[in-house]
């Protein structure tokens, strides 16, 4: 069970993401489109990793992580440009976000002499959503509209990302400072709260993709706004 | 055992937090729907307010055109064709001559009384603005007072005005009516003249008299100046803005941009 949260259920979560975003495909949108190949990417990434992991192909897949922040970063970007907030944060946003993606390539192409993995870049990413979530909102409540928020995808995405990594924020920045912390002389016990953490942020992201999916779900059947 | 201690207090944490996280969501689509109710009331009243102020529009237009009727029976139409009947009343038979000038005076005074009627008849349509136009609703309205023979009238438009709801066309043309009244009872003009145009999707009226003008700040702060505060509210209902420049002895430009 606990191989299974720790390994099998982050692609299992970005499969059912992926499902999610297929209800809401739609060629004319580039939200959309871009949530559905950003989905797509993640399985497979996700799968790849744990892959890796589980057949003993090789002991570092960090690779695929720094390439999944990469995707993340960009699909964050269309995200932001296509919902309404504040522009100067927006630019903001991106300029940050950019910067973390070329971080991510750079660790990328260092990757191999790092046996564990930078969850810094993790880490701005949530950062990035949880300002874009707070401007989101206050765009909101500045413009009321008719329409149910609840009905409509953008709410349903914001609250994706932002109940995935309003508490990655946290779990990524302990995990970052243990794994500086084991890196040079960690012990025993750290290194499985690093493998708990990692299992936490499994049980969240599983939880965020089933609430993302079962919204979407309605939303499709309800033919809303996406 | 310090692991597993350390598990627990990880997981008692993250569930707390992803606790409130998920109330943090609720309480903002709480909030955002109770939002929306107060938008829903306020667009409601906005809606009801509206609908009271065409009304009360379509009733001022008719009490209007009821006193410009009676106006004009009673000076105009009523004294020619008393003329008229004096005139025929005082034909001699004996003096053929004199007899033929007056019936010819008779028939001209009969002639004029009737091409009066029809533009009476006319400015009762003023009230279905939205079977004859602005321009020709106010047209129609500048004839009447061009019949009291006080008033130098210029008139000219555009064939082409801006696309503006029937309702909305109601309202602009009782804020036109009522500014004319304005000219009418308070102005002491000779002349006004009337421009509707079209300009970058936006139809402008403008009616300027040489009348004696006023103190626009004065009006604004007198409790007297309901009218004049009746039809900036009226403006702002149609979404209209309503520009007005006076100066005392100056005479008055008022400014109506209807949009589209």
């Amino acid at each position: 069970m606990f191989t299974i949260i720790t390994n099998w259920l982050e692609p299992f979560s970005y499969l059912l993401f992926f499902i999610a975003n297929i209800f809401i495909f739609n060629k004319s949108s580039v939200k959309s489109m871009a949530l559905f190949y950003y989905s797509g990417i993640a399985t497979v990434l996700m799968c790849a990793a744990s892959g890796c992991v589980a057949f003993q192909l090789t002991t570092n897949n960090i690779f695929f992580y720094y390439l999944f922040e990469i995707a993340t970063s960009f699909v964050l970007i269309v995200i932001i440009k296509n919902i309404s907030i504040n522009k100067t944060i927006k630019k903001l946003l991106f300029f940050i976000l950019l910067l973390n993606a070329f971080y991510s390539i750079y660790l990328l192409a260092i990757f191999s002499s790092i046996s564990l993995f930078n969850s810094l870049g993790a880490v701005v990413i949530s950062f990035c959503v949880m300002v874009m979530t707070l401007f989101y909102f206050i765009q909101k409540f500045k413009k009321v509209e008719l329409t149910k928020i609840y009905h409509t995808l953008d709410f349903w995405v914001i609250v994706r990302f932002f109940f995935l990594h309003c508490t990655n924020f946290f779990i990524l920045l302990y995990y970052y400072y243990l794994t500086k912390k084991i890196y040079p002389n960690g012990s025993y016990n750290d290194a499985v709260i690093v493998t708990n953490l990692w299992g936490l942020h499994n049980i969240v992201l599983f939880i965020s993709s089933l609430i993302y999916m079962q919204s979407l779900w309605i939303l499709y059947q309800k033919k809303l706004h996406y | 055992m310090d692991s597993l201690s350390e598990e627990i207090t990880l997981l008692i944490i993250a569930t707390g937090f992803v606790t409130i996280i998920i109330i943090s969501i609720i309480i903002v689509v709480v909030v955002y729907q109770r939002k929306q109710q107060l938008l829903l009331k306020e667009q409601e009243h906005e809606r009801n307010l509206f609908s009271q102020t065409l009304l009360q529009t379509q009733i001022e237009i008719q009490e209007q055109t009821l006193t410009n009727i009676s106006q004009e029976l009673h000076d105009n139409i009523g004294q020619t064709l008393s003329v008229a009947k004096l005139n025929l009343s005082t034909i001699k038979m004996e003096n053929a001559e004199e007899s033929l000038q007056k019936i010819n005076t008779s028939k001209q005074l009969i002639t004029e009384s009737l091409t009066n009627i029809r533009d009476l008849a006319k400015s009762m349509l003023g009230e279905k603005i939205a079977e004859i136009g602005l321009q020709q609703a106010v047209q129609n309205e500048l004839k009447i007072l061009e019949h009291t023979g006080l008033y130098q009238i210029s008139f000219s438009t555009d064939k082409a005005v801006a696309n503006i709801c029937a309702q909305h066309e109601l309202i602009a043309f009782r804020i036109v009516q009522e500014t004319l009244h304005n000219i009418v009872k308070h102005a002491e003009a000779t002349k006004i003249d009337v421009d509707i145009n079209n300009v970058s999707q936006q139809t402008i009226i403008t009616i300027t008299d040489n009348g004696k003008g006023f103190n626009i700040d004065e009006l604004k702060e007198n409790s007297t100046g309901i009218g004049f505060k009746n039809m900036i509210s009226r403006a702002a209902l149609i979404n209209a803005e309503l520009q007005i420049n006076s100066t005392v002895l100056g005479g008055t430009k008022t400014i109506l941009l209807l949009k589209e």
